[in-house]
């Protein structure tokens, strides 16, 4: 169904124009069918699946992938038998090669709580506390639990302050609070399954709508939010062919809206939204949260850090092209391929996922790009070849930063500023970059 | 493993230091840069005139400190010579025996004798009288005191007495005898004087002194005294002992007057009878100042008494006032010329020292003329005064000598015999005010000696010293806050600010600088507060703190920046090689 906006004549996907926020009207079938076939001057959105695509059969008990970490304690620890999925279809195996994290992701059912209240509890406490808290978002298997591990090993922070002297338990369907002594500070760091976040994203929802009572978790969460680490597994991204679930091709669009969502949640402080606005028959929750949002001026001030994970297998990974743009030629056969170390994260962002780009700069004061690994591992073998994680401390470092208590220049400033600085410098065509393909029709 | 920190350019990690030490200079010398004057007060001075006002108090008080201010009473003059009064007999003889007595040294016997005639023959006020007067000569003065009250209190003596008044002031030259009104005169100038050398106050004291001079008028009247070169009634009377010729000690109605006047100055507590005051100050005549100086304070007195100036305890001091007034008065209007009364010149010259301080401007120069005219008749007259006198005069005069000098400025030489008779303090006073008046005599290098007091001053004046240089500089800063009424108003808080800086602290600010601040405001206290060096610190300080912060604020958010275009996985891939990883 396509509809059109009253107001600036748009066509749109959506009963409910992004741009003025208000009810569009819907199109005929025929209508909108002779759009699709004459091409939308907006490009439609990814179609929700109809069904979740099962994840993949766990591992026998001969390829049981030991933790790699098993001295470290992981929160999550690898799920032996993962409780089979009721009433759903005979699962499909895909073909697709040895997933490199480490800890199969325990299965989580397709309805239920999203946070089941013991981890809820946890994290209301710690906020209660006045701790810092510190989000880790990202799809599954984008290396979260592995990033705060590899964070305390290269921190040299001391290990996890036990609650009441008891280590914090953990099992699948719980939110993960993992406390952090950083100097006098109190600082933890929550860390989710994937799965929450994809839930959370109206497009990969079973229902196809987020309800307001699924965010609570990260409504607490933003009571005390300090910093937001998103990380995006960008081989997942680049190559379709090692895109196992639908929420590997839309992680920009995950994260964007889970950036969202905490802007909103962080304006609204915790209050729900009104009721009558929000229900059946009346404004959907995602499309209120858009609405609100776009009123508000001030921007999230938690810093963001936008760490593109397992760099170490980044390498030589194809960037998608656009032609014309004078930071892409670098190949000399003109395929454009990734060099995490010799990048600039920025400037990737910038011509390879502007609309992440866009996003954090029109939701966030504060953020970065950067490539991190944990560990490098064999392409082949999987054996850990370097245990040692390389950009973790130093971005983490930069989320830690106790200047952002103090106003500060925002993000978006200094892009421009560089870029004029750029263009002084005779160094404009770094920054040219023209318009998507995709955007062009 | 070392811990990598992001990267940070150290000029950014100093920045907030450097930037904090140039605010901090450079908020010092601005500030003290603001404390710029609009002129050199160097080219000021030598235009100033430098007053003097304070530096005069200090040593005035000095002097009254050192020299009370003393009134001299005329004293007894010639005795009565008993052969040649009618009213001695039969005691004529034993009477001039007994005075003889006096001349040999035999003071007992002659007081003996006199006191057995006395006794024997109460009428005869002869021996009583001459006893009296041998004891107050003698300085026996509380027996003197009984002896002649005794004689005053007869009924024949308070008969002459009241018939001559009486007929004095219906202007009849009848009455008593002639011997009786002069006997009685002489009884009541010793009488008074004794009063007065005894400070018994009291209402007999005013009859005591006013009724000799009626009786005088009587015998005026009667042609009965010498009128000196044919002057007019109230001029000088020679008034001869009973039985005498007149002698160059004879009593004069000039000292009849002196004494009243004595009377009055020195006695404080004299209040008139409801209302008589306003008719003794009243007059019938209006004389311009310049020519009736004491007209004008009557005149004052009369508008203003009592008032903060003329208060209420100096009624006394007004009734001396208008009898000198009167007696000047009608001396000029009779061309009597210089008064030749020592005592009384001296008096009257104290006197008009003391109403300096009320005498209207226009009338002051007049004053101080007059004034000096009368020391001088005074000083040059001295030697006349009976030798009990000598000395005591000899001080008042240096007195009058020294506040003269410390009002003009000049110090005239004096007389080596006028000094002998000071005592160690009032020499120590005459030296030091020497050396003031020396100092002040030109305002440049007296501004220097106080503002860099050597050990001159300090040997010179002595425990005077610190008081009065705090004097000298309430004068320059009087001088300078005086000189601000001529500037334009913005010059004004500079001014006052000049004048502040002479004074030292713990001097008390002199009037018109009180008037300058009240005039110019908190300004005038803030341009030096606020350009001081202690402020211009504090500003520093904060200057410094605020720089710091605001520093290290933008090397924070240029460190922000740098962060944003650095690649922390270069970094940290770059130090695992350098480390062999």
């Amino acid at each position: 169904m396509r509809y059109r906006c009253p107001s600036c004549k748009e066509i749109r996907d959506e009963d409910i124009c992004p741009v003025c926020g208000i009810l569009t009207e819907p199109l005929s079938e025929e209508t909108s069918g002779e759009l699709d076939r004459g091409g939308a001057a907006v490009p439609p959105p990814p179609p929700p699946p109809v069904e979740l695509v099962p994840p993949p059969p766990p591992p026998d008990a001969s390829e049981a992938a030991e933790p790699r970490l098993a001295e470290a304690p992981s929160e999550k620890p690898p799920a032996a038998e993962p409780a089979p999925p009721a009433a759903e279809p005979e699962p499909v195996p895909v073909e697709t090669p040895a997933p490199r994290f480490f800890g199969a992701e325990p299965e989580r059912p397709a309805s239920g709580p999203l946070i089941p209240q013991a981890g809820q509890q946890h994290l209301a406490q710690y906020v209660d506390d006045g701790y810092e808290v510190y989000l880790i978002a990202g799809i599954a298997a984008a290396g979260k639990t592995q990033l705060l591990d590899a964070y305390r090993r290269d921190a040299f922070l001391s290990t996890f302050v036990k609650r009441k002297g008891l280590a914090l338990p953990t099992s699948p369907n719980q939110l993960d609070c993992h406390p952090v002594s950083v100097g006098r500070r109190k600082v933890v760091f929550v860390d989710t399954s994937g799965e929450h976040f994809k839930r959370l994203y109206p497009h990969l929802s079973p229902t196809g709508e987020v309800s307001e009572p699924e965010v609570d978790f990260l409504r607490l969460i933003s009571r005390r939010l300090s910093g937001l680490v998103l990380l995006v597994d960008l081989q997942r991204l680049w190559t379709p062919a090692l895109r196992t679930n639908p929420e590997d091709e839309a992680q920009i669009e995950i994260l964007s809206w889970i950036l969202i969502l905490l802007r909103w949640l962080e304006r609204a402080q915790g209050a729900r939204s009104q009721g009558g606005e929000v229900g059946a028959g009346r404004l959907r929750f995602q499309d209120y949260v858009n609405r609100e949002v776009m009123r508000y001026r001030r921007r999230m001030k938690a810093p963001v850090l936008v760490l593109f994970s397992r760099a170490d297998e980044l390498v030589d990974v194809a960037v998608p092209e656009r032609s014309g743009a004078a930071w892409a030629a670098r190949a000399a056969n003109g395929r454009r391929t990734l060099f995490p170390v010799g990048e600039s994260p920025l400037l990737l962002a910038y011509h390879r996922l502007p609309k992440l780009l866009h996003v954090l700069e029109t939701h966030a004061e504060h953020f970065r790009f950067d490539f991190v690994h944990s560990l490098v591992t064999d392409r082949d073998t999987g054996e850990i070849v370097d245990p040692n994680a390389c950009g973790v401390a130093l971005s983490l470092a930069w989320l830690l930063d106790r200047g952002w208590r103090w106003p500060s220049v925002p993000t978006r400033y200094w892009i421009a500023l560089e870029r004029v600085l750029d263009k002084v410098r005779g160094r404009g065509e770094l920054w040219e970059r023209l318009p998507d393909p995709e955007d062009a029709t | 493993m070392r811990r990598l920190r992001r990267p940070r350019n150290p000029l950014l990690l100093a920045l907030p230091w450097l930037a904090a030490a140039l605010a901090a200079v450079g908020c010092y010398h601005v500030v003290r840069e603001l404390d710029v004057e609009p002129r050199d007060i160097e080219e000021v001075l030598p235009a100033l005139t430098l007053s003097s006002a304070y530096a005069q108090a200090e040593e005035r008080r000095w002097i009254e400190d050192a020299f009370p201010e003393v009134y001299l009473p005329a004293p007894v003059s010639d005795l009565p010579c008993a052969t040649g009064v009618r009213a001695a007999r039969p005691w004529n003889t034993r009477i001039s025996e007994a005075l003889s007595w006096v001349g040999d040294g035999r003071l007992d016997d002659a007081v003996a004798e006199l006191a057995e005639i006395d006794d024997r023959d109460p009428a005869n006020w002869v021996a009583g009288l001459t006893l009296g007067m041998v004891l107050a000569r003698e300085g026996r003065l509380g027996e003197a005191e009984a002896v002649l009250r005794s004689l005053y209190g007869r009924r024949s003596v308070q008969t002459t007495v009241r018939e001559a008044v009486e007929n004095a002031q219906s202007n009849r030259s009848g009455g008593p005898d002639t011997e009786d009104v002069r006997g009685a005169i002489h009884l009541l100038h010793a009488y008074g004087y004794v009063l007065i050398e005894t400070h018994r106050g009291g209402d007999e004291l005013w009859p005591v002194l006013r009724y000799p001079i009626g009786c005088s008028k009587l015998l005026a009247l009667r042609g009965a005294t010498d009128r000196m070169r044919r002057l007019p009634t109230w001029a000088e009377h020679r008034i001869g002992a009973p039985g005498c010729g007149l002698t160059e000690h004879s009593l004069t109605t000039l000292d009849l007057y002196n004494n009243l006047v004595v009377a009055y100055l020195e006695n404080p507590g004299f209040r008139g009878e409801d209302g008589r005051l306003e008719r003794e100050l009243r007059r019938t005549y209006a004389d311009p100042p310049h020519e009736n100086p004491l007209l004008a304070i009557l005149e004052r007195a009369s508008a203003e008494f009592p008032s903060a100036e003329l208060p209420a305890e100096r009624e006394h001091w007004l009734w001396a006032v208008s009898n000198a007034e009167r007696l000047l008065k009608q001396r000029r209007e009779s061309n009597a010329g210089e008064l030749e009364n020592v005592r009384l010149a001296y008096n009257l010259a104290a006197l008009m020292e003391s109403a300096l301080a009320v005498v209207p401007p226009g009338a002051r120069a007049a004053l101080t003329g007059r004034k000096n005219d009368l020391a001088a008749v005074a000083m040059a007259g001295r030697r006349s005064v009976l030798p009990r006198q000598q000395v005591e005069l000899d001080r008042a005069l240096t007195r009058l000598e020294l506040l003269e000098a410390v009002r003009s400025g000049t110090l005239p030489p004096l007389d080596d015999s006028l000094t002998e008779d000071l005592d160690g303090a009032q020499s120590e006073v005459l030296s030091a005010v020497a050396f003031a008046l020396s100092q002040r005599r030109n305002g440049r290098s007296w501004l220097v000696q106080v503002s860099s007091p050597g050990d001159a001053i300090r040997a010179s004046l002595g425990r005077r010293a610190a008081g009065w240089l705090e004097a000298s500089r309430r004068d320059f800063a009087a001088t300078l806050a005086s000189r601000a009424a001529e500037a334009p108003d913005d010059e004004k808080p500079w001014w006052a600010r000049w004048a502040r800086r002479t004074l030292e602290p713990g001097d008390a600010k002199p009037a018109e600088l009180r008037a300058l601040e009240k005039e110019v405001g908190f300004f005038s206290g803030s341009v030096r507060w606020l350009t001081s060096p202690f402020s211009a610190g504090v500003a520093a300080i904060l200057a410094a703190a605020v720089a710091w912060i605001a520093a290290a604020w933008l090397a924070v958010q240029l460190g922000q920046r740098r962060d944003l275009t650095t690649s922390f996985y270069r970094l940290e891939a770059r130090a695992q090689l350098r480390r062999g990883r």
